[in-house]
């Protein structure tokens, strides 16, 4: 209390000694008038602008200058120089004062910017500036020797008591202690004076602050004789202070010092009522109200200090009492008096400003070594008390700086009193400090839960239920803790005791479910598991790759299957799989997973995680594993395949064969599974995937037992789809391949054929000789020689042709076969053999009734080859000879009879084309014959001529009436034969020359017949063609 | 049958011509198309209509081509119908693709065989047609279309017998088949066994009333039955509306020239001539027939100055000499009137 005191008035007092000696060069204080040279600033009021005090100071300098020069030239002497130089010596002091708040000014203004330098950079080493006080220290030296000099000099001039108070201000100002004795000097020779009550104070002043204070006290009673002092209230406040100073050092009279002191400062109260001030800078009246507080609480007596606060208006100050006393209690040791009146004081204000520091000291009461758990009630009152939304809070919220700084206070001051107990009971083992810690760490999360300390708080929290036995509440914070965000310094810690602590928590609460049966339908895990298995996953959410991992997931796992959650449980023995694989766990649940969807028949996700797990080189290292994964995926692809042929999916399961053969080219069932890929392929009617899938089953299996179906099948494909030219390699190429199979006579045959088709005369004829040469016994062989023999034919590769259908007429199954292959035979010979094989097998279909088509055809055609000729030279040849008429008509005759009997012949034998031919060129021959004889003009006499034209006239009608039956035998045989012959037309075109109006001679030119049909539906697709 | 048969004709300005009707008893819209460059064209459908089926068949084609299933069914038929579309409009390339994919969803597919034969044909692949068709039986309308196209592959193949037979079967499975009449019809009138083409022309004009290229046969057919004035009406439209072509103008010529018209038939024949810079099939014929109706022409003239000779002589003579003939012959008339009035009066 004494030092507050005192601590008051040394600054009052001291704030121009330490600016004027350079020292405390911490933040500039504000500028505080040193009792009585208030008049040095007559020049200028304070709140003048810098500009004015410039000019004002430029005036005083130059007055400086001039009064000087005055001392120095006119040499005055008597009053006129006292004047002079004490005026000179205000002006010095003046200037002091100027240049100090200058050189104030640039100190500050370069502190300033120091400071803001140094909070941008905090490793500035620019050294702090400092201030400069050289040039207001030289005035002010320079005054004080003038006016040592003129007190010296004039000791009895009437102002010589001004300047002995002017010296012994400006000498306490310097710092210099001498001043005591211009002071002392003053009061004592001149206690009249003007200034003497003045003198008093500032001796009373040095003596107060040198503790001097009865001497004080002697000086400030001095200056109470003046009542109408400006310093009267100010004399008598610091008596208070004397007596209060006096009242401590005094043990016997301290009570009676006290009550004076008491009095003092309640004079100073009511005399200030009015003005509530006497100094421009202290307010006297609240500087006594505050100081009454003090006093009373050290006086110990507070019987009617609540009254008289309330007298002056300032009931709070009661408080501030209380608080005081209660803080003396605490002082003393008096802890339960101290308690009575902070709760006192929080019961009946509990809006007052400085609740935070009462709460504060009873939390600091608290602490005492016994009531350990206590604290942290008293901690839980505090923040209750100064929580944001407390009555308290609310009241000073718009008090940002203090709202921050009680914040601030109550964190720390939890956190300080949680760790505390926390290590005392780690080093101790005392359960109190765990209980009260876990307490106030409890209490400081909930009242600070985003402050960054709450991370490592809550930490220690955890780890203290977990030592309290409280592992579900300690699980809880422990996962709180790993999956904070912001910070993870304890995460894997947290993680791991987590886990413990969840473990330990289900031991506690005796889970025991390892038996338990899993059921088709969920069972609710029991809490305890539900914060395992958080835990678990919180662990392996943050350290996937562990080595503690796979078996927490592997328990997790199990735990989730036995209580039916099996969906669950699979993503965790999947997850265990696919991220250990190298661990014991990590194939157990790859096989656990397997046999999982194999059991239920998931065949799509047996497939998948078949697949997968073939994939990974740490699972198929395990060489059982292995064996047992691919065993599983064949049962997968045939068992999804087949559902999806059960379903009709032809498409999909095609795919879906398709697709293991891709994974798993080199699989002992490859081949199988293209195999059917491709029969399902063919059910979904997808070709271009048949084509392909035996395709590549064909080249890449070739040992396959099914190639041989495969390749049968693709050789069928490709004919179907109009590829023959690769339907026909495929065909002999599994005739190559697989010549025991039963398809192979047949697939030569096709081939054959296809190539025939072609137009690949000798590869076909080489397929037609293969099958000959394999299968001589197969009753095809007959028809497949007659085929070759019929191409080669056609290819008109005669001596081949011929050789062909020798072979085959050596063996033709029946007469008429053998006459067809005879006459082909005499086709295909040469000229000379051609006439005589054809004209012998003329001979007998002459006397055959066998419809023989293709040996009347050849031959027919041969023999009417040969007779056309004959018709010709016959048609070209006129052979009659008016001389020797009857002879030559006899021989011609004979000649028409002979190719008539050959023509008829070839009506006989041939075919129906051949029948109107023969008609036609037997009516030509008839009518150029009745031609020539109606030409023919005998000679003789007149009436034997006459008779003579009269009978070839009858010969030649005869003729003509042959040659119409003939062209109508044609014309006839045309209509009726079921083929279309040139002859038809050549038979018309007589027909109408005999008869023009029956056949009407008139030419005509035909479209080329190429006409296609194409139906279509009627849909809505096609309906614009109805239009 | 023939009454529930709608038919008309479509016409496109591609190289193929073809046509189409409805038949209403199948639901069906049929097409007959030619490459014949000669073929008369059609008409009777909006422009644009094939196209606008195609757009439509290729956009179901296209929506369907990821179902799978029984959908694959509708993309078979959507794919076999744009096949026939294109080979109607002579697209052969677009055709053989379509019908592929029809045949790749459907492999033993008897219609995707039938029509990828077709385009074989037109391309000219006698054999890859053939042998597609090989082994295969086929029944009523599909069956009809086939033995028509073995028939026109034996006509290149110079088998008379099988193209006959073929048409023979081809029309008796199918008696509405147009395209095989024309193609029977037009095989048996170019060897002059008219009555028999005359039925199947006239059957594919029962079918067909407009079909051009049966109006044009039949007009010749009817000239060769004596009606020449009727025949020469029916080519006298057919040039009206087809003057460029040289089958109506070789026709047509044929028949002026018959009809003794000679001028006229000069005239259509030297049109003929000059049809057509390639080779025609009858220009022999064509300029015989000018030569002779030149010939002709000139006879016409030289008896026309004869008849002009005699009435200037006639006019020459002395007013009484004809006077007398007149007389004379009135009186030969009279007394042969007189008689009859002399017999009516005795009764004979």
């Amino acid at each position: 209390m004494f030092m507050k005191s005192l601590t008051l008035f040394t600054f009052v007092l001291m704030a121009h000694a330490s600016v004027a000696s350079g020292q405390n060069a911490k933040k500039p204080a504000k500028e505080v008038v040193t009792p009585g040279v208030d008049k040095f600033s007559a020049f200028s009021a304070p709140s003048d602008t810098a500009e004015n005090k410039q000019k004002a100071d430029t005036i005083r300098v130059t007055t400086i200058k001039t009064v000087s020069n005055i001392l120095k030239t006119s040499k005055p002497t008597g009053a006129r120089k006292f004047e002079l130089t004490l005026r000179l010596a205000e002006l010095l002091l003046e200037r002091h004062d100027y240049l100090r708040e200058v050189e104030y000014g640039k100190f500050q203004a370069s502190w300033d910017a120091w400071n803001k330098e140094k909070q941008m950079n905090p490793n500035l080493t620019k050294p702090e500036p400092k201030p400069n006080n050289t040039n207001s220290k030289l005035e002010l030296s320079n005054g004080i020797a003038i006016l040592r000099k003129l007190v010296t000099e004039f000791p009895t001039h009437p102002k010589t008591p001004k300047a002995l108070y002017v010296l012994g201000q400006s000498m306490l100002l310097a710092g210099n202690d001498n001043a005591e004795e211009y002071l002392t000097r003053l009061v004592k020779s001149f206690p009249d004076s003007e200034v003497f009550p003045d003198g008093c104070l500032a001796l009373g002043e040095f003596y107060f602050e040198r503790r001097k204070m009865s001497l004080a006290q002697e000086n400030y009673k001095k200056v109470l004789r003046f009542k109408e002092h400006k310093s009267f209230i100010y004399a008598l406040y610091k008596l208070g202070w004397t007596n209060y100073n006096l009242a401590h050092d005094s043990e016997g009279q301290s009570a009676k010092l006290f009550e004076q002191s008491l009095t003092s400062m309640k004079l100073v109260v009511r005399m200030t009522m009015k003005t509530k001030e006497t100094t421009k800078k202290i307010n006297l009246h609240d500087e006594a109200i505050n100081d009454l507080v003090v006093i009373w609480a050290d006086a110990g007596e507070i019987e009617g200090a609540f009254a008289f606060f309330k007298e002056v208006g300032a009931e709070d100050k009661y408080y501030d009492m209380l608080e005081r006393l209660a803080g003396i209690y605490g002082d003393q040791g008096k802890k339960k008096e101290a308690m009575t009146l902070y709760n006192k004081i929080l019961s009946e204000t509990p809006l007052r400003k400085r609740n935070p520091e009462v709460l504060t000291k009873m939390v600091e009461l608290s602490e005492d070594g016994v009531n350990i758990v206590k604290l942290a009630d008293v901690i839980k009152t505090m923040n209750d008390f100064l929580a944001p939304t407390s009555p308290w809070s609310k009241e000073w919220e718009k008090d940002k700086e203090l709202s921050a700084k009680v914040l601030d206070n109550r964190e720390k001051l939890t956190k300080f009193y949680g760790t505390k107990f926390h290590k005392i009971n780690q080093k101790s083992a005392n359960k109190d400090y765990a209980i009260s810690s876990a307490k106030i760490y409890a209490n400081y999360l909930d009242h600070f839960p985003k402050n960054p300390s709450a991370y490592e708080i809550r930490y220690y929290l955890a780890d203290l239920l977990l030592t309290l036995g409280q592992p579900e509440a300690s699980a809880k914070q422990f996962l709180i803790v790993a999956q904070t965000k912001e910070q993870d310094k304890y995460r894997k810690e947290a993680s791991t005791s987590a886990v413990a602590a969840a473990e330990l928590n289900m031991t506690k609460n005796k889970i025991d479910d390892l038996n338990l049966v899993p059921s088709s339908k969920p069972t609710p895990l029991p809490k305890e598991r539900v914060l395992w298995k958080q835990t678990i996953e919180n662990f392996v959410s943050f350290f996937p790759n562990d080595p503690l991992a796979p078996t927490m997931m592997f328990s997790l796992g199990s735990t989730l299957f036995r209580y039916g959650y099996k969906a669950d449980a699979i993503k965790v023995y999947e997850t265990i799989a696919t991220r250990f694989p190298d661990t014991k766990q990590g194939k157990d649940a790859a096989k656990f997973v397997i046999e999982f969807e194999f059991e239920n028949k998931n065949y799509d996700n047996l497939y998948a995680k078949a697949s997968l797990y073939l994939k990974v080189p740490q699972l198929i290292a395990d060489k059982p594993l292995h064996t047992h994964l691919l065993g599983r995926l064949r049962e997968a692809v045939f068992g999804k395949g087949l559902a999806l042929e059960e379903e009709k999916k032809f498409k999909e399961a095609g795919d879906h064969f398709s697709n293991f053969q891709k994974s798993y080219p080199a699989d002992d069932i490859a081949d199988k599974a293209l195999f059917n890929a491709i029969t399902n392929y063919s059910k979904a009617g997808f070709i271009v995937g048949v084509v392909s899938t035996s395709e590549l089953l064909i080249s890449a299996y070739p040992k396959s037992k099914l190639r041989a179906d495969v390749l049968a099948t693709l050789a069928e494909t490709r004919e179907n789809l109009g590829e023959f030219d690769r339907a026909q390699s495929h065909y002999m190429q599994f005739a190559t391949e697989y010549p025991s199979d039963t398809r192979s006579r047949l697939a030569v045959v096709n081939c054959a054929r296809l190539r025939k088709g072609l137009g690949k005369v000798s590869d076909s004829k080489a397929a037609y000789l293969f099958f000959v040469r394999s299968w001589p016994g197969d009753p095809l062989v007959l028809e497949i020689k007659k085929e070759l023999a019929q191409m080669l034919e056609d290819a008109t590769t005669k001596s081949e042709a011929k050789e062909a259908w020798q072979t085959y007429l050596d063996a033709a199954p029946s007469q008429e076969e053998k006459l067809n292959a005879e006459a082909h035979l005499g086709f295909n010979s040469e000229d000379k053999d051609k006439s005589k094989v054809l004209r012998s097998v003329a001979s007998k279909l002459s006397k055959s009734k066998l419809k023989a088509h293709e040996a009347r055809s050849i031959v027919g055609k041969y023999l009417f080859a040969a007779a056309e000729k004959d018709v010709d030279n016959f048609l070209k040849q006129s052979t009659l000879n008016p001389k020797s008429l009857e002879e030559s008509i006899k021989s011609k005759n004979q000649v028409l009879l002979g190719i008539t009997t050959k023509l008829v012949e070839v009506t006989e034998i041939s075919g129906p084309e051949y029948i109107v031919a023969a008609n036609v060129k037997l009516g030509d021959m008839h009518k150029a014959f009745a031609k020539d004889l109606i030409n023919l003009e005998p000679t003789g006499k007149k009436e034997e001529v006459e008779t003579i034209k009269n009978q070839l006239e009858k010969l030649s009608l005869g003729l003509s009436d042959q040659a119409k039956e003939y062209f109508q035998e044609a014309m006839k045989a045309s209509a009726d034969i079921p083929s279309f012959t040139p002859w038809s037309k050549t038979a018309y075109e007589r027909m109408s020359e005999i008869n023009p109006t029956e056949y009407r001679n008139i030419s005509i030119e035909v479209i080329q017949p190429n006409y296609l049909g194409h139906r279509l539906k009627l849909t809505d697709d096609t309906k614009s063609l109805s239009h | 049958m023939k009454s529930l048969l709608v038919l008309s004709y479509l016409i496109t300005g591609c190289a193929a011509t073809t046509a189409r009707y409805i038949d209403d008893s199948r639901n069906e819209v049929a097409l007959v198309s030619t490459d014949a460059p000669e073929s008369l064209h059609g008409q009777g459908i909006k422009k644009g209509a094939a196209d606008g089926a195609i757009k439509k068949l290729t956009s179901s084609v296209t929506s369907s081509s990821t179902k799978e299933g029984t959908q694959d069914l509708s993309r078979k038929d959507s794919y076999l119908e744009l096949a026939r579309l294109y080979l109607a409009k002579g697209n052969l390339e677009l055709a053989e693709k379509n019908v592929k994919s029809s045949l790749e969803l459907d492999i033993k597919n008897l219609d995707s065989k039938l029509v990828l034969a077709q385009v074989y044909y037109r391309k000219g692949l006698l054999e890859m047609a053939t042998m597609l068709l090989q082994g295969e039986t086929m029944t009523g309308i599909r069956g009809s279309e086939m033995h028509n196209l073995l028939a026109l592959i034996a006509i290149k193949k110079s088998k008379p017998e099988q193209a006959w037979a073929n048409f023979e079967t081809a029309i008796k499975l199918d008696e509405t088949n147009v395209a095989a009449r024309l193609n029977y019809g037009m095989m048996l009138l170019d060897h002059s066994l008219d009555r028999k083409a005359g039925i199947q022309f006239e059957r594919t004009l029962s079918l067909v009333p407009t079909q051009p290229d049966a109006l044009l046969m039949m007009a010749m057919i009817k000239a060769r039955r004596g009606d020449l004035v009727g025949s020469e009406k029916d080519l006298e439209k057919l040039k009206s509306d087809h003057g460029k072509n040289h089958v109506v103008l070789y026709n047509y010529g044929s028949v002026l020239y018959a009809s003794e018209k000679y001028q006229d038939s000069l005239d259509v024949l030297k049109s003929y001539l000059a049809s057509t810079k390639v080779a025609l099939p009858n220009s022999d014929e064509a300029i015989s027939m000018i030569e002779s109706a030149q010939d002709r022409l000139k006879e016409l003239e030289k008896g026309d100055a004869e008849i002009a000779e005699g009435v200037k002589k006639m006019q020459s003579r002395p007013a009484s000499e004809i006077a007398k003939e007149a007389e004379e012959e009135k009186e030969k008339e009279l007394k042969n009137s007189d008689a009859d009035a002399l017999n009516d009066l005795i009764g004979h």
